[in-house]
């Protein structure tokens, strides 16, 4: 019998997280304060974090416990299961072995809720009482008010208003869990009521829900912020995944020669691949390949520089190194949700250039016809941005067929597409097209970076 | 995505992303270049800042504003 399903245990669920900055080999360049120009420093994000989350975010201790209050929540839906994609395997003809670790199967349906939950739980442990955040699509917001219903915290969610008006189905989840959602601009906030005192009809923006939810939080003593993505103890909360992957690989008697994620936020594939990066590092799999998918359409880490960017057109002091294709870089359309997020996880654009990762572009209708295939043999309808996983991953199945080899390829697979069937419908009526930004595009908005000693 | 929300999206300005997302619809850019100052489109094009950078930046911003309304 072909084995297709490898489910750990629930008492043998990690108990701790990995932190990979106890093991880089060179530390992460430090982000700069746009005040002082000096690093940030836990009093800087203290207003928005409890104190344990901050610790985490500078934290080089290699392994942190899991709290068994926490560890009870993720014991809701975790361990998640690791598939076998035999199936897929015998679609393509490949002797490659293809596994996936699939996040998709939690109460809000992602990655996300690995780390809502710890930054919940932490919130609740030092007092407070709300939480806010903001919301474009929903994603992050449900993942949130799932979290304030596990641990009795008040969840605000400021989410963009045309999606509030548009885009209902997450807000109805949202409300559901508990959590209050309003649409912004709302009148709750400075920043809220200057827009709607300015222009009552206001679509909203990412940028304005995220000023309404900062500024909420910094004016109450019982409220703090959420963050999804980027920050140094997302990824970390994340690792839970890879911790749990390592043992159910070595159930199956496996160990990945190619991991293949996307990147956007970085949360999700960090969270996969950081746990077995440290054999990388260490020496023990010199060979293991680690590819980060992006869009062909925004090639920030394929094409773009690691350098310091100015944050606005008037130059103020570049605060972060990150990877950037520079300021003329006009975006073209494209389809993959998250990942044409300009603001790159740090520990990510790091290792890329410790040259511990490598990177591929792909095309979007290539993307969506590798999610086709997937629906059609191991069925499960992907998002938008773990489809890019998919379509590098039978790359890389398909040159083994032509090699002979089998090697063994992990796919990170961060959820379901139920909410993303829009852009499905755009692919299957034809009207899906693909770009690659023009190398002498690229050359020109590089040209016009600011020149700053690295 | 109507119209008028990727016109104002950035700061009631329009989205970055607004050239290449209606270049099959209309002649995008030649309606950004008449309905917008040089100096507009070159602060539509800045790629947005670090999300880390904007939450110090909006704590400050939001610190000063409670101080002034204490």
């Amino acid at each position: 019998m072909e084995k297709t399903i490898y489910d750990l245990d629930q008492k043998d669920m990690p108990t701790h997280w990995y932190n990979i900055q106890a093991d880089l080999p060179e530390p992460l360049p430090p982000v700069l304060h746009p005040g002082t120009g000096k690093p940030i420093g836990p009093e800087d994000l203290a207003p928005l974090f409890p104190m344990e989350l901050i610790k985490q975010e500078v934290s080089t201790e290699r392994w942190i416990e899991i709290p068994e209050e926490l560890q009870a929540v993720y014991r809701t839906w975790r361990p998640t299961r690791l598939h076998r994609a035999h199936r897929l395997e015998k679609a393509l003809d490949t002797p490659a072995k293809i596994f996936f670790k699939y996040e998709g199967t939690n109460q809000a349906g992602s990655h996300k809720p690995n780390t809502a939950t710890a930054q919940c739980y932490y919130n609740m442990k030092e007092g407070i009482k709300r939480i806010t955040t903001e919301t474009g699509a929903g994603q992050w917001g449900s993942a949130l008010s799932l979290a304030g219903a596990f641990f009795g915290v008040e969840i605000k969610v400021y989410m963009v208003r045309i999606s509030y008006d548009q885009k209902p189905y997450r807000r109805i989840a949202m409300e559901t869990w508990g959590a209050k959602c309003v649409p912004s601009p709302s009148p709750d906030t400075k920043a809220g009521r200057d827009m709607l005192e300015k222009w009552p009809d206001c679509p909203g923006s990412l940028g304005l829900a995220i000023s309404e939810a900062v500024e909420e939080a910094v004016s109450r003593d019982d409220t703090h912020y959420s963050l999804g993505s980027v920050l140094n103890h997302v990824l970390l909360h994340q690792t839970i995944q890879g911790e749990e992957c390592r043992k159910q690989m070595e159930m199956a008697d496996a160990y990945p020669d190619i991991i293949v994620g996307n990147i956007g936020g970085g949360s999700n594939y960090g969270g996969q691949f950081l746990p077995w990066i440290r054999d990388k590092i260490s020496g023990a799999k010199p060979d293991m390949r680690v590819i980060c998918c992006e869009p062909e359409s925004c090639p920030t880490v394929t094409r773009g520089l690691y350098a310091y960017d100015f944050g606005d057109s008037v130059g103020l002091t570049p605060l972060l190194k990150m990877h950037t294709l520079g300021h003329g870089f006009i975006p073209p359309p494209i389809h993959a949700g998250g990942l044409r997020y300009h603001g790159m996880a740090p520990i990510i654009c790091h290792l890329y250039e410790l040259g511990l990762v490598e990177a591929v572009a792909v095309h979007q209708t290539a993307v969506f016809e590798a999610g086709i295939k997937f629906a059609r043999t191991e069925g499960i309808i992907t998002g938008p941005e773990p489809c890019h996983n998919l379509k590098v991953a039978m790359d890389e199945a398909l040159k083994c067929k032509e090699s002979g080899e089998a090697k063994t390829i992990l796919i990170a697979h961060s959820g379901h597409g139920h909410f993303d069937l829009a852009a499905y419908e755009r692919y299957l009526s034809g009207k899906l097209e693909d770009y690659a930004y023009p190398e002498e595009e690229v050359k020109k908005a590089q040209a016009e970076m600011p020149k700053v000693p690295a | 995505m109507n119209f008028l929300f990727c016109r104002t999206e950035n700061n009631m300005l329009p989205c970055r992303w607004m050239a290449g997302c209606w270049q099959g619809h209309m002649e995008i850019l030649t309606f950004l270049e008449d309905h917008y100052t040089k100096e507009e489109l070159e602060q539509i094009f800045v790629p947005p800042k670090p999300k880390i950078e904007s939450l110090v930046s909006l704590v400050e911003k939001a610190k000063k504003a409670k101080k002034r309304n204490d």
